[in-house]
């Protein structure tokens, strides 16, 4: 999500005021900027594999259950009212 | 308690004593007016079991007794979701449930959506339990004009809207008693009924005429949307005590109550009333107690407890349609004024507010047309999927970024059954149907301008001028 107008001005007045006190400190952190930018660990691809399974199910689902229920594409199932138990 | 508390205030002055005291008894306060486990299951049981289960035999039968093989699977899917919902409460133990987990996951329009998705359903959801509570109510009064049924049908939600104004106590107390009450009955058929089933009153597995994989799917989704309710505690985890413990074993307990109570009683209906009958029943539980029985008794019966399970329901999610945007409206997501609580401790302006709207829409159905009503159903048949499905894959989120600290067969347990849960989400969206997801669609895109209006109150991107006077040097 980006910055509000007025968060980007404060992040402003402080980057300015952190190069007018301390200029080393400055150029330090925006050494950052420049190498890895998180000490997070990364989902790996064995983690992110069930999720693209999950994707094609959910894709087979969605082509799948109008042909099983025989009412093709355009003749999905009435809906049930009142829709609680 | 092992030490007092005098014993444990040595060195404190008096007035940080005074303080101490004073925030112990607000705590104590607080806890004494929240949920315990009881009053948590039977918020959820009581917001599962409306008014359609009486029904749910009878709609079945048409399928065969693939039907109960259909509400098998779909149980399954349900306790799937149970689980995953456990799951979000415990990580995210926060009012609103599906708002906060969207929100956490996904961030502040995701979350948006959600609370708006339900608000939706919450009270266009109640319009369609009080029109049915009052054909039970005219089972013994017989009132049929328009005028008489719409007073019936203001009864039916305002006695509950006021059960909730009056605090959360009052709230549990009324979902104990009518869970307790609906509930005798309908587990009564299910267990005792068991003893008359006579095989060939079950009929055909099979019963349309096609195959029975079409058979399986299409009474599926007939039921699948009958645990409606299943997120129940999470919305109101505000309310629950020690709610990042019991907001997970009250969900899976009362998914598995109805369960037990659905298939129980639709075996016993099947196997009690002759198949052929069963199809064109208008009271199948009533027509099983007749035929165990004899007599005729069974639809008064079924009648009394139908009035007490539909205005059990209403009371419950009379409190969600409140809890949910109160949650919302806290974090600068929904008009302020719905955050706005009663000296009771209760969100009135939600209470009041979706009960007037609900109001509004049985009135539609009286003095409108039927019609009109049936499509605004519709709405609340698709908003009602929004939540399970992004709280689901808001679990997955969670599981595949490593943000739970689960591995090994642990972490392939929790993947198995939140995949399942968003495999079910996603058919419940698909069993909604075509003109449910069209008209559901719409209402969701409604919620946008409320959106635009809500986060731009709260003053973050401040007046238009600020961004024509950026700091010396930068760009804004």
């Amino acid at each position: 999500m980006g910055l509000s107008t007025r968060e980007k001005r404060a992040l402003g007045e402080i980057a300015d005021r952190l190069h007018a006190e301390d200029p080393a400190l400055a150029h330090s952190l925006m050494s950052f900027a420049t190498g890895v930018i998180t000490s997070e660990i990364l989902p790996s691809r064995r983690r992110l594999l069930p999720v693209a399974l999950l994707g094609v199910a959910m894709a087979v689902m969605a082509v799948a259950l109008p042909v099983i229920a025989g009412t093709g594409h355009g003749a999905a199932p009435a809906a049930p009212t009142p829709p609680r138990g | 308690m092992g030490d007092s508390f005098d014993d444990r205030s040595k060195g404190w002055t008096a007035s940080e004593e005074e303080v101490i005291r004073d925030e112990t008894a607000e705590v104590i306060a607080s806890e004494h007016h929240k949920l315990g486990l009881p009053a948590a299951i039977s918020l959820i049981v009581g917001n599962i079991v409306g008014t359609g289960v009486f029904l749910l035999p009878a709609s079945l039968a048409a399928y065969g007794t693939v039907g109960i093989l259909a509400m098998a699977l779909v149980s399954i899917g349900a306790i799937a979701l149970a689980v995953v919902f456990g799951r979000l409460g415990r990580r995210v133990p926060a009012g609103g449930g599906p708002y906060a987990y969207a929100k956490d996951a996904f961030g502040e329009f995701p979350g948006f959506w959600n609370a708006w998705s339900f608000w939706l359903t919450a009270w266009i959801g109640n319009a369609a339990i009080a029109v049915v509570w009052v054909n039970y109510v005219n089972y013994f009064l017989h009132w049929d004009s328009a005028g008489a049924q719409m007073a019936l049908a203001l009864v039916a939600l305002w006695i509950p809207a006021l059960v909730n104004l009056s605090g959360v106590r009052n709230i549990g107390a009324f979902a104990i008693v009518t869970t307790v009450l609906k509930f005798i009955p309908l587990i009564f058929v299910g267990v005792v009924g068991l003893f008359f089933v006579r095989g060939g009153d079950f009929g055909p597995f099979n019963a349309t005429g096609g195959n029975w994989i079409g058979a399986l799917s299409t009474a599926g989704a007939l039921t699948l949307f009958i645990y409606s309710g299943v997120e129940s505690v999470t919305i109101a985890a505000e309310r629950i005590k020690d709610p990042a413990r019991n907001i997970g074993r009250a969900s899976v307990y009362g998914v598995l109550i109805c369960a037990a109570m659905y298939m129980l009683s639709t075996v016993a209906v099947f196997g009690t009333v002759p198949h052929r009958a069963l199809t064109a029943s208008s009271a199948p539980f009533a027509d099983s107690i007749n035929n165990m029985f004899g007599g005729s008794v069974g639809g008064g019966i079924m009648a009394a407890c139908a009035i007490v399970s539909g205005i059990g329901a209403i009371n419950g999610w009379t409190m969600l349609v409140a809890e949910m945007p109160m949650a919302a409206a806290r974090d600068g997501l929904f008009p302020g004024v719905f955050a706005r609580e009663s000296r009771r401790g209760v969100p009135w302006v939600g209470i009041v507010s979706g009960t007037a709207l609900t109001s509004l829409v049985t009135l539609y159905n009286y003095f409108g047309t039927t019609n009109g009503f049936n499509k605004i159903l519709l709405i609340a048949t698709f908003t009602t999927v929004i939540p399970y499905f992004f709280s689901a894959c808001a679990q997955l989120f969670w599981l595949v970024t490593g943000a739970r600290a689960v591995s090994g067969a642990r972490l392939g347990r929790d993947l198995a059954v939140t995949s399942v849960a968003i495999l079910f989400a996603f058919w419940m969206t698909y069993g909604a149907g075509m003109e449910a997801i069209f008209i559901g669609f719409l209402m969701l895109l409604v919620g946008i301008p409320i959106y635009i209006w809500t986060k731009a109150k709260r003053g973050e991107y401040g007046p238009g001028h600020e961004a024509l006077t950026p700091p010396s040097g930068r760009a804004p």
